[in-house]
């Protein structure tokens, strides 16, 4: 199945995480607009420089600089609770908080004018039971999708069409362990994927 | 026989890098490799874990016990929280004790905890010896405990308190310490 389900925007650079069936991507789109320079107003200004040299007159030349060009960042498209495959490290068998699930889930970020991808592994770490009691699977798929999701829609809109997609994932990474912290006590994001966790990588399960 | 602290940095070196190099690569380092063969032994004989923290339970009957084992870090962990229920109520502080995997090592250390309304588990603040009273007792049962239970001895804290120019999860030189590396990397962070 193609990965890359992206439709060109009209609307500037873009950033898609699509969530389809079997299909987990996010990828840039990089839309250059025209390019904008100097107003005519300011060229009249400029010529009047050049000619008079009248070092007066270049105050006037604030504000007639506008960006080369303009870009904005959306995020669309949805990690779903599914895509957290959560197992069991460390049993649980006495009363009280403990135990440790793991899940692994591979999320494929690409570039889409280059081609450039980069997987960037997110191992989510959570106690079966804490203070608050029982942590079902479902609730730790629910959290963790969300706090990703929230995650990624403040990451990836501030990313530029050069960020490099590995510091990208860093930033993501960086920027979502103190959310799952904060929202499952004792729940952790790790570094690398637990070895037992499975890993889900653009909706498969990979062996 | 204690291990001398150039032989725990050593043991630290053989579990954890001193970069971060395999962080973006798909394959795992060795060390990470080595630490996994490790918990896999500690985990097949998780059962000796299990009856020490019945044996606790019992030797502190007004107190809630809770396994704060977890893979990402070097150590079986429990945890000593200062009230009972279901959930719990609200708790200030706790005491945890750590058996490392890698050497025949422990270690008792407490958390203090901020509270604002809701907001729990704020600005969470470390204890080593000596602890505060309310902590003492629980840390000495857990410190006897363990000792009779696994044979290992007492790491002090000024040896665990060591610089090590490791990378453990996210701690970082020159932050990390033997503490981290062959005990826990979020000591705060339980259960």
């Amino acid at each position: 199945m193609s990965h890359r389900l992206l439709h060109p925007s009209a609307s500037g650079k873009r950033w898609q995480w699509q969530s389809r069936v079997g299909a987990l991507a996010l990828a840039v789109h990089p839309h250059k607009q025209r390019g904008l320079g100097l107003t005519r107003r300011c060229l009249v200004l400029r010529q009047l420089v050049r000619i008079l040299a009248l070092v007066l007159l270049l105050p006037m030349f604030s504000g007639c600089v506008r960006p080369v060009s303009r870009t904005r960042t959306i995020v669309t498209g949805r990690l779903e609770p599914r895509h957290f495959h959560f197992v069991t490290v460390v049993e649980k068998t006495e009363e009280g908080p403990g135990g440790w699930r793991a899940a692994c889930v591979h999320v494929r970020i690409l570039r889409s004018n280059t081609g450039e991808s980069f997987d960037c592994r997110l191992g989510i770490e959570v106690p079966i039971e804490n203070d608050d009691g029982p942590v079902s699977v479902q609730l730790a798929q629910r959290i963790a999708a969300e706090r990703t999701n929230e995650t990624s829609r403040v990451v990836f809109e501030s990313a530029t069409p050069i960020t490099p997609l590995g510091l990208l994932c860093e930033k993501f990474k960086n920027t979502l362990r103190p959310l799952i912290e904060a929202s499952i006590g004792g729940a952790r994001l790790m570094t690398r994927c637990h070895e037992k966790a499975i890993p889900v990588q653009l909706g498969e399960i990979v062996p | 026989m204690s291990l001398s602290t150039e032989q725990l940095l050593a043991i630290a070196r053989t579990y954890w890098r001193a970069d971060k190099s395999y962080e973006l690569r798909q394959e795992k380092s060795p060390e990470a490799a080595r630490l996994e063969v490790r918990w896999n032994q500690a985990l097949a004989r998780v059962d000796r874990w299990q009856a020490f923290l019945r044996e606790l339970k019992q030797e502190l009957p007004d107190f809630t016990i809770g396994d704060g084992t977890a893979t990402p870090d070097a150590c079986f962990r429990c945890v000593v929280y200062p009230v009972k229920g279901r959930p719990l109520p609200p708790f200030d502080w706790i005491v945890v004790g750590c058996v490392s995997i890698l050497a025949p090592i422990y270690i008792v250390y407490g958390v203090e905890y901020g509270r604002v309304g809701n907001r729990k588990r704020l600005n969470p603040r470390l204890r080593f010896e000596p602890f505060p009273s309310g902590m003492r007792h629980p840390a000495d049962v857990i410190a006897r405990k363990i000792e009779e239970s696994f044979g290992v001895s007492k790491l002090p804290r000024e040896r665990a308190e060591t610089p090590v120019p490791l990378f453990v999860q996210w701690v970082e030189p020159p932050e990390t310490t033997l503490f981290h590396a062959l005990f826990t990397n979020e000591p705060h962070n339980v259960p």
